[in-house]
């Protein structure tokens, strides 16, 4: 799916076609099945603790009101612990953006990425072209749908093309001399460090 | 209490130290509420049953036309008795082509070419775990500037890297400045030559690390960057 960007930067109005870039695409992978004792592939599925199966498509995660009415997606409101609205932020789809910068390189590294798209087609302007080719970056604002999550967008090239890399802040601050942690983390009883799988890393290559 | 995940980390000098990985203190965490500004809950209800799945259905009726006479006459998709019911507390496992559930498969891992044409097959050798490792980690000396980095890799994960006491926070803090006045990240790694890929946990993939760091008058930061991929234009998804 091709995604278009109008951008105002050096030189005026640029075109940006984006495409996502896929970890998988045109690449050997590596993946983990789970078989039975013939060695045939394994179903995923759930076990209650009442003992029923659960197939995938056997469950629905609803949103639902204190007398158990489910409220569809389309009326949900995001809050945040306290209740108040998180804002929405448009999509910037159909709508001209304002390249900002060029920023430092440090200022991408306060960020954990976690989508990419590769600049495909369009029209770009031959000063943006330059500066991008010289190592400028540029924040922009892209956000293909309405979202209230914070989410910041670097427009930048290497050697090969230029891309529009998009990620959330980390928040890591500086640690001073008197500070320091402990081995355990309190009041948790797990790591919340979700591992989305679904961003598959590139795979060491077998011996 | 949840242990914290800890690495084993050497500097330019050749000395080391195990020290703490802290995840992001940002916690992305949404409530809802309806039009009327009540709070809304998360339910898990059940669908349908092993039964009434789609591929039984077609399993008992294979011919089409009798698959949707019996699903306008008599409601087989439907599992009156469990159907809306909130799962509970449930546990992950595998079924086998029988439906009948597996407690402890066997894996295998599969390998495809970039067309996805299956081209070897082999049991699953878990990778151990890492990031502490019984001898000493290597500086690996493999340096890389910052602009360049951000332009050839995407970094998906990020750690701080964290003292548990002064003295680890004073090797920390050498370790921010030293690269601080290189302007470089540097690469972290497993084996002799400390390039090798890090493994978070038993089973799990293996990663190219690199740490950042910088410093702030008597104040240090100093973040592990997991990388993702390269950015590519092969990876354009078609």
């Amino acid at each position: 799916m091709s995604y278009h960007l109008e951008v105002e930067g050096p030189g005026g109005r640029s075109e940006l076609e984006l495409k996502a870039l896929h970890t998988a695409a045109h690449k050997a992978r590596i993946r983990r099945i789970a078989v039975d004792e013939r060695g045939d592939p394994c179903q995923r599925a759930m076990l209650t603790h009442e003992g029923r199966i659960l197939a995938a498509g056997s469950v629905a995660l609803n949103y639902e009101d204190r007398a158990g009415d489910t409220v569809p997606r389309s009326e949900l409101i995001a809050t945040d612990h306290e209740g108040n609205p998180r804002r929405l932020q448009p999509t910037t789809l159909g709508k001209i953006q304002r390249l900002e910068g060029p920023v430092e390189a440090e200022a991408v590294l306060d960020y954990a990425i976690d989508r990419a798209f590769a600049v495909t087609g369009g029209f770009i302007q031959g000063e943006l072209r330059l500066a991008l080719g010289e190592g400028a970056i540029y924040q922009v604002p892209f956000r293909t749908r309405a979202t209230s999550l914070p989410r910041i967008s670097f427009l930048l090239a290497n050697e090969e093309s230029i891309f529009l890399i998009q990620g959330a802040p980390h928040g890591f601050g500086f640690l001073g001399p008197h500070e320091r942690f402990p081995t355990r983390e309190e009041d948790k009883d797990w790591i919340e460090d979700t591992w989305d799988e679904s961003w598959e890393f590139e795979e060491e290559p077998w011996p | 209490m949840a242990v914290r995940r800890a690495i084993r980390l050497a500097d330019a000098r050749g000395r080391e130290a195990t020290v703490l990985l802290l995840t992001s203190p940002i916690r992305e965490v949404r409530f809802f509420t309806d039009l009327a500004g009540q709070r809304l809950q998360v339910a898990r209800r059940i669908k349908g049953s092993p039964k009434t799945h789609p591929s039984r259905l077609v399993e008992r009726y294979p011919d089409p036309d009798a698959l949707a006479r019996a699903l306008i006459q008599g409601d087989p998709e439907v599992d009156l008795e469990h159907a809306g019911r909130e799962t509970g507390p449930c546990d992950r496992v595998f079924l086998n082509a029988e439906g009948a559930p597996l407690f402890n498969p066997a894996y295998q891992e599969i390998r495809t070419d970039a067309h996805g044409v299956q081209v070897a097959r082999r049991p699953w050798q878990p990778r151990s775990a890492n990031l502490v490792p019984a001898a000493a980690p290597v500086w690996s000396h493999r340096y890389v500037s910052r602009a360049e980095a951000i332009r050839k890799m995407i970094f998906a994960r990020v750690y701080q890297v964290a003292p548990t006491n002064t003295l680890e926070f004073d090797f920390l803090f050498g370790i921010a400045q030293h690269l601080q006045e290189r302007g470089t990240m540097v690469q972290v790694g497993s084996g002799t030559n400390g390039r090798g890929p890090l493994v978070f946990r038993r089973g799990g993939r293996a990663y190219r690390a690199y740490l950042d760091g910088r410093t702030r008058g008597e104040a240090m930061r100093l973040l592990l960057y997991l990388k993702g991929f390269h950015l590519r234009m092969q990876r354009v998804e078609p």
